[in-house]
């Protein structure tokens, strides 16, 4: 069953296309990756997919529920999650407070109830903890939990917005560039987090430079080159594949 | 059997007990009109000073338009006592409610703006603010100003009539009010509100990208804000018992500026530092207005250049480094 | 006078008023665009342009014409030490920062002229007062000077900034920052070189209204506020769109003065500022369209 899907999205910087026509599908349970040169329009996409850019033309449906153009916040709440290439995170506080700021926006409370019942506030804030740890302990890093973002190394920063984009549940993580300036031990442990995750149906999307990395994990991988899709299929067939060689060495 | 926990909960409940007696304690021992005059004032800067924190400090904006609803307050208040022959608490309810409907409606297309264009906004609010007080002349009497706004009475079921027309009487409900905003916004800085806030200040896209409805949450806080700030107003009206359109003028927006900036935004002691040290402060320089707005740009722009987060949250980094450092300990 | 007149003289009012918000507009919106600034004390030069003149006019017995460019100097000069000692240190730091920066470059300032000068509104005395009569319509001399330097100074900023090397370099760092890393610009000297050009700029303007209007501490502030709403309506970084807006808000103050009423005059550009940021809410300034 198709999870996601792009009808002709486009998008325009002042005239110039950075996503020109992309129709893509991800179904249910797939490892997708999504390659292509620098500035092929690949983060652009996923920005087009998640909310934070309007796109020009075309659509975007989330199990077949039209999704375009809609908040950010929206979509993160429907079941996308993200990450970002910087590897986001609020700098200025602690592990455990950024994973708490994530999770409390998925547990339902209104704004008022939320200054005026105590103990309905307590249980959740207890709930959250927990949650926040369990996530903490998966990626590795709960005894870091109280010590600020902005201190982390940029491969555990990687690792902490992960557990972030897990919060909400998702039933899509798209994934931009996890593997990115991280050592290569980083690298297994984040190869083996999808592994594991996608084992239990969670379905990802990934924009990835590191070939090894597509290869190894990935059923699936999309190119884009100056926005537009020039081949997809299996990871072999798309190596070998003309089209992406070319548009590789003319970089 | 009393824990450490109740232990520490009693001591902070005492030390707070102690606290709030010696503030209202104030006018008993000094009776100098012009040491409660300037407290007086240190009270309704700081409850302007903590508006601008909550906006700037904690969702990260920079709203100028914090003096438009200390202003619009004012009128309000004004307005009601003097041509509606209104008690003070109506007027002040009024004071609150009508500053927040206003930030609300004008929020929703300021906020959706970037930072750079909501500080623009903000200022042109102010200045549009500062137009319509002068030119709107039926209401507002234009410059000549509305006078004789009279003093607060609070009448407690035909029964007693307590008056706050005295310096003393009016210390006490300045510092009654300034607590309870305090209190408030420490309560609601550190609940689930203030935690997306803080988000939003840090990083918007992220908080949008974790689920956080942005929007909702930085309306919420501008009006929030516009009514603390109509608190302010409405008290300083009812004190000064004169106002005009000068209540609009850029004196106002640069002292709350150099309070909030200058004591730390983005904690809620540090306005309450800042409108210390400059109640202090223009006693000991004893300058004319002229020289103390030269030395205020000049703290302001220090401020900025070295020590961005203010006195307050300097202290709070250091606070968080030692607490951090037990941590590991154990 | 003839109903003819008295509009020929509203425009060329108007042409003046927009000569000069042009002037100040365009300084303002080049030091957005390299600097990522706006700059709240932008107004204080056009003030300190002025005062300029009046020290250089009535206090040393200068002409004219050398007073206005020693005001431009002077100011220019000013802007070089608040460059380098209150805007480079903060030019990485968040936008919060660099506004509350300008706010108090623009406290001090204002403030000192206000202690030198007091509040009391001063005349600037050119020595070429005078009337010319053109086509049955009568003008001042100092407002015609005005109008056309304002306009000369414009030709000027455009042929620099498309014909000369630094022009368009300047142009490519307000379009582009981070491609000017890859070609090897020098920031730190564009930044230094447009804020001193926009700041020139503002105070060329100053001491042309000088003679026109009497000058005051708070002159700078009542403009910022216009050059603000041409840059809003022009976008951001935008020259090209500055000066068309600035056309657009001094003839429309100039006829909204003098058929419509002098209130809606003032609260011209504040509606203007409103107008464009509610139809157009995702944001003037924004060079693309993140919604974030």
């Amino acid at each position: 069953m198709s999870l996601l899907r792009t009808e002709g999205v486009v998008k325009k910087f002042y005239g110039l296309t950075a996503v020109d026509r992309v129709n893509l599908e991800i179904n249910e349970g797939e490892i997708v990756g999504l390659i292509g040169p620098n500035g092929s329009g690949k983060t652009t996409l996923f920005d087009c997919i998640t909310g934070f850019l309007k796109v020009d033309a075309g659509r975007v449906l989330f199990r077949d529920k039209d999704i375009t153009n809609k908040m950010p916040y929206l979509i993160a709440l429907l079941g996308i999650s993200r990450t970002f290439q910087n590897a986001r995170l609020f700098l200025k506080l602690t592990v455990e407070q950024n994973m708490m700021i994530a999770i409390q926006q998925h547990q339902r409370l209104s704004s008022l109830t939320a200054l005026t019942e105590r103990r309905k506030v307590k249980e959740l804030e207890k709930e959250a903890l927990e949650r926040s740890d369990t996530l903490l302990k998966l990626v590795g890093l709960d005894r870091l939990s109280q010590e600020y973002a902005g201190n982390l190394s940029y491969g555990q920063r990687k690792l902490l917005s992960f557990a972030m984009a897990l919060i909400p549940y998702p039933k899509l993580v798209l994934l931009d560039e996890p593997a990115a300036a991280v050592n290569p031990t980083m690298i297994e442990k984040t190869k083996d987090l999808i592994k594991q995750l996608n084992s239990k149906g969670l379905t990802f999307f990934i924009i990835e430079h590191n070939m090894e990395v597509i290869m190894n994990i990935c059923d699936r991988v999309i190119v884009l080159n100056h926005g537009v899709k020039i081949a997809e299929g299996s990871p072999n067939k798309v190596r070998s594949d003309p089209k992406v060689i070319e548009a590789y060495l003319g970089e | 059997m009393v824990s450490s926990l109740q232990v520490k909960r009693i001591g902070g409940l005492m030390l707070y007990c102690i606290i709030v007696a010696g503030i209202l304690i104030v006018p008993f021992l000094i009776q100098s009109p012009y040491i409660l005059h300037i407290l007086i004032l240190a009270g309704i800067y700081l409850i302007l000073a903590q508006s601008l924190n909550l906006m700037l400090g904690y969702v990260g904006f920079l709203s100028l338009a914090q003096t438009a609803f200390f202003g619009i307050g004012a009128y309000t208040s004004a307005i009601l006592a003097v041509t509606y022959r209104q008690p003070f608490w109506i007027g002040l309810i009024l004071a609150i409610i009508l500053p927040s409907l206003i930030a609300a409606v004008v929020g929703i297309p300021f906020l959706r703006l970037s930072r750079h264009s909501f500080v623009i906004s903000t200022l042109g609010f102010l200045l549009i603010c500062w137009l319509v007080a002068r030119n709107w002349v039926e209401v507002t009497r234009g410059p000549l100003g509305i006078p004789g706004i009279p003093s607060p009475t609070l009448n407690l079921f035909d029964l007693v009539e307590v008056s706050f027309s005295s310096r003393a009487s009016y210390y006490i409900l300045m510092m009654t009010s300034v607590l309870i905003i305090t209190l408030f916004l420490i309560k609601l800085v550190n609940s689930r509100i203030g935690r997306a806030f803080i988000a939003i200040r840090e990083d918007e896209a992220l908080a949008q990208s974790v689920g956080i409805n942005t929007l909702k949450y930085k309306l919420i806080a501008f009006s929030i804000s516009a009514g603390i700030a109509g608190v302010a107003g409405s008290l300083f009206a009812h004190y000064i018992t004169f106002l005009d359109p000068t209540i609009f003028e850029f004196y106002n927006l640069e002292h709350v500026l150099v309070i909030t900036l200058v004591g730390g935004s983005g904690t809620i002691g540090g306005p309450i530092l800042g409108s210390v040290i400059f109640t202090i402060l223009p006693e000991v320089l004893r300058v004319a207005k002229e020289y103390r707005l030269i030395v205020y740009g000049i703290i302001l722009l220090s401020t900025v250049l070295l020590m961005p987060e203010g006195v307050g949250g300097r202290f709070k980094t250091y606070m968080h480094k030692r607490r951090l450092k037990g941590v590991y300990a154990k | 006078m003839s109903a003819e007149t008295i509009f020929i003289q509203h425009l060329v009012n108007g042409l003046l008023l927009s000569g000069i918000y042009g002037l100040v507009a365009v300084g303002l919106t080049l030091i957005y665009g390299v600097l990522e600034i706006v700059n709240f004390a932008h107004g204080e030069f056009y003030m300190l342009g002025a005062y300029f003149t009046f020290i250089a006019s009535a206090w040393l017995g200068l002409p004219y014409y050398l007073s206005i460019i020693l005001a431009v100097v002077s100011s220019a000069l000013i802007a070089l030490l608040v460059e380098r000692g209150a805007i480079r240190p903060i030019v990485e730091r968040p936008f919060e920062s660099k506004v509350l920066s300008t706010f108090a470059i623009s406290m001090i300032l204002a403030n000192v002229v206000l202690l030198l000068f007091t509040a009391t509104p001063q005349t600037v005395r050119t020595g070429i007062a005078g009337t010319l009569e053109f086509a049955g319509v009568f003008f001042s001399v100092e407002r015609v000077v005005a109008l056309l330097t304002g306009y000369l100074a414009f030709l000027a900023l455009h042929f620099f900034l498309q014909k000369t090397r630094l022009g368009k370099a300047i142009r490519a760092v307000a379009q582009n920052r981070e491609a000017c890393y890859v070609v090897g610009i020098d920031l730190n000297k564009m930044a230094r070189l447009t804020f001193t050009l926009g700041i020139g700029l503002a105070g060329l303007a100053g001491a042309l209204i000088a003679p026109i209007f009497s000058i005051e501490p708070s002159m700078g502030q009542a403009v910022v506020l216009k050059a603000f709403a041409i840059v809003i309506v022009g976008g951001f970084g935008s020259v090209k769109g500055a000066a068309l807006a600035a056309l657009l808000v001094g003839l429309g103050e100039s006829l909204v003065g003098g058929y419509v009423s002098a209130t809606l005059k003032d609260g011209l550009s504040f509606l203007i500022i409103m107008l464009v940021l509610i139809i157009r809410p995702q944001g003037i300034f924004g060079r693309t369209t993140r919604v974030l």
